[in-house]
């Protein structure tokens, strides 16, 4: 049952077993799953059906580190960001989740085997198909596609495209006519109020723009409203514990991450196009899935070299002539060199060209793991929203050490396909000492309640239950410990599917 | 006079022909030989005109300079330890310099060209290139003393 908040009267208590704030991937996922269980469960969206501008105007903040857009990284109405989603799918490597001793915070409480499961169905949700992201022999067409033989340091990794599955028309139906499901649009929660202690979740204050206020009184509330709302909701949920609910040690909001992505990192040279297989250079379906090969680096590679992680995908750019191309409108220098080093790689590892096309340009993009970093964080702005919210403020920070790794990568990337024989690979990221801009991010918000055993080091255990508070649960990438280098929507799914088992198994057991 | 050699002119033999295979390695080359080895490291490139220009670039993008003989001898020096010897015909020579090539990358001894990366023997054929056709910069001369 949909109802619109707005028309709910002023003083309305509704009580429930459960309670999701926030009905995006993580949110619908989850509901979705809770659909046929013995709980009433009220699943509340700020939005409506549709986009709103004064709803979407609520996201707008102040950005004070590296300049980022609050408003338009996000969708906030019903399937929230999925709504603009661009479909990429990949599971986290095993390594993602590991302590990694040159990577200072970093260390996820859960393994990728606990996951693997959940990514198994979360891949059924996103309408992805067959789950063949690291199996070259089923992409290889009966054997006319090989991956490029890059040594131990780069790999060929595939990612699956989602339609893009957008959840909120999708599953609209399935939530919509679940018996026990509510789902309250318009219907902004503006306090998760807890017990005079901070220990238990009592209710909910629910605000309309339209001014209606009421309130819902859970047993168990799952907070679900993205990587940064995750952490500007608990902020709010201060009247008190003044820091903020779950923040008695001050982590919620730090280590922000995203994925900073840089256009043409790099180019590379080829000089045998039927080399590179279709599947590199754009989406083509193949084994009933949509896939893209992308190189990413081994753990091998990451290990030995005390490194990030990074994903570079490949496009072709031109071809590389003999003859002038003279419509050619090029900025780039020295692009007149490019024939003499197709020439001088086919002098080594195979024959002159007999034709005047001696190679191929590939451009590149790629999105890198940044570090996690306590002082890259979200606050509270002094600054209110029309519910009389404060706004989010957020100070994104990259290290120049971040910036160093992405090179380093690139740098063996071109060792990669140097040793390989039929490449070669221009670098054209700038070296700097810094890294106060970003060219461009995924949109992927990470990091802000982070998962860690340790309650002095992440604001949520295992199981996503907020450190110290019996019947809070934060759903989201706001809990990823790391960034790992990949679009996290798969995750999103998984981990909330994971945290649907979890609810629905204490609630069987009455706890 | 017998066919039959004795015993202390095989060994005089023996050894003169040891010492002649060691030559190459041991002894510098005459002028002719460098010109010669400079030619076959040459052949080796598809397209020598672009290969000098990419070398010139380098040489002067890194401010460096050489001849034609400071360049075959270096690269000659590298490709004996990929099975190559004077003499050799030029597949095994061009097989060599795709294996030193290739270890170079492995190795990460690269260099930098308007961004490119290749390997050092690569920007070294191309140096050798430029200097052979005369578009090499050129060689400061020498400070004289006094």
């Amino acid at each position: 049952m949909f109802i619109d908040g707005r028309n709910v009267p002023d003083g309305t208590v509704v009580e429930a077993e459960i309670a999701i704030i926030g009905a995006g991937a993580a949110g619908i996922s989850i509901a979705r799953a809770l659909r046929n269980a013995d709980a009433r469960v009220v699943l509340i969206e700020s939005g409506g059906l549709d986009f709103e501008p004064d709803t979407q105007e609520l996201y707008s903040g102040e950005s004070v580190g590296i300049p980022y857009t609050l408003d338009t990284s996000r969708l906030r109405y019903f399937g929230g960001s999925t709504n603009h989603w661009g479909g990429w799918c990949r599971p986290l490597e095993p390594i993602d989740f590991e302590q990694r001793d040159w990577v200072p915070h970093s260390g996820w409480p859960i393994t990728r085997a606990d996951l693997d499961p959940y990514y198994v169905k979360a891949n059924e949700i996103c309408q992805v198909g067959p789950f063949v992201y690291d199996d070259p022999a089923a992409v290889s067409e009966d054997g006319k596609y090989q991956p490029l033989d890059l040594g131990r340091e780069v790999m060929t990794r595939w990612f699956e495209y989602s339609p893009p599955t957008r959840f909120g028309a999708t599953y609209r139906q399935d939530i919509e006519k679940a018996s026990n499901i509510r789902t309250y649009l318009n219907s902004n929660v503006m306090e998760i109020v807890p017990n005079a202690e901070a220990t238990k979740v009592e209710r909910l204050r629910v605000g309309t723009l339209t001014g209606r206020r009421f309130e819902v009184r859970p047993q168990t509330v799952i907070l679900a409203t993205g990587g940064i709302e995750n952490a500007r909701m608990l902020l709010l949920s201060n009247s008190v514990e003044k820091a903020g609910l779950g923040n008695g040690r001050g982590l919620v909001g730090r280590y922000f991450m995203e994925h900073p992505h840089i256009e043409r990192p790099c180019e590379i040279m080829v000089t045998d196009p039927s080399l590179v297989a279709p599947y590199y250079q754009t989406y083509t379906k193949s084994a009933g899935a949509h896939v893209r090969g992308v190189f990413m680096f081994t753990a091998e590679y990451l290990r030995k070299n005390r490194r990030l992680g990074t994903v570079m995908t490949f496009y072709k750019q031109k071809e590389v002539r003999t003859d002038i191309d003279v419509e050619e409108k090029d900025t780039e220098p020295s692009r007149d060199i490019e024939p003499g080093l197709a020439q001088l790689i086919r002098s080594t590892s195979s024959r002159a060209s007999e034709s005047p096309v001696l190679a191929v340009r590939y451009g590149t993009g790629c999105a890198t793991e940044q570090a996690p970093n306590p002082d890259s964080r979200i606050t509270l702005s002094t600054e209110k929203d029309s519910l009389g919210l404060n706004r989010t403020k957020i100070d994104w920070r990259l290290s120049s050490s971040d910036r160093a790794n992405l090179r380093q990568n690139i740098e063996a990337l071109a060792r990669a396909f140097g040793a390989w024989g039929e490449g070669r690979v221009r670098i054209r990221l700038p070296d700097l000492d810094k890294w106060d801009e970003a060219e461009g991010w995924g949109n992927h918000h990470m990091g802000t309640t982070r998962m860690a055993a340790d309650p002095r080091k992440g604001v949520v255990d295992a199981n996503c239950k907020v450190h110290g508070v019996e019947n809070l649960y934060v759903a989201g990438s706001s809990v990823f410990t790391t960034s790992s280098t990949v679009n996290p929507t798969l995750t999103i799914v998984a981990l909330a599917l994971r945290l649907a088992d979890h609810v629905q198994t204490r609630f069987s057991r009455g706890v | 006079m017998s066919d039959a050699i004795s015993r202390r002119q095989l060994l005089v033999l023996t050894g003169a022909g040891l010492a002649a295979a060691a030559l190459p390695a041991a002894l510098p080359l005459l002028d002719r030989e460098r010109q010669t080895l400079a030619d076959e490291l040459i052949a080796t490139l598809a397209d020598p005109a672009r290969a000098a220009e990419v070398g010139r670039q380098w040489m002067v993008s890194t401010e460096r300079s050489g001849n034609t003989s400071t360049f075959a001898q270096k690269i000659a020096k590298r490709l004996r330890s990929h099975g190559w010897h004077p003499g050799d015909s030029s597949d095994v020579m061009r097989a060599a310099i795709g294996a030193r090539v290739r270890d170079e990358f492995m190795h990460d001894d690269m260099v930098e060209i308007a961004g490119w990366q290749i390997s050092r023997t690569e920007a070294e054929l191309c140096a050798l290139a430029a200097a052979s056709l005369g578009t090499a910069p050129a060689e400061a001369e020498p400070a004289r003393e006094g």
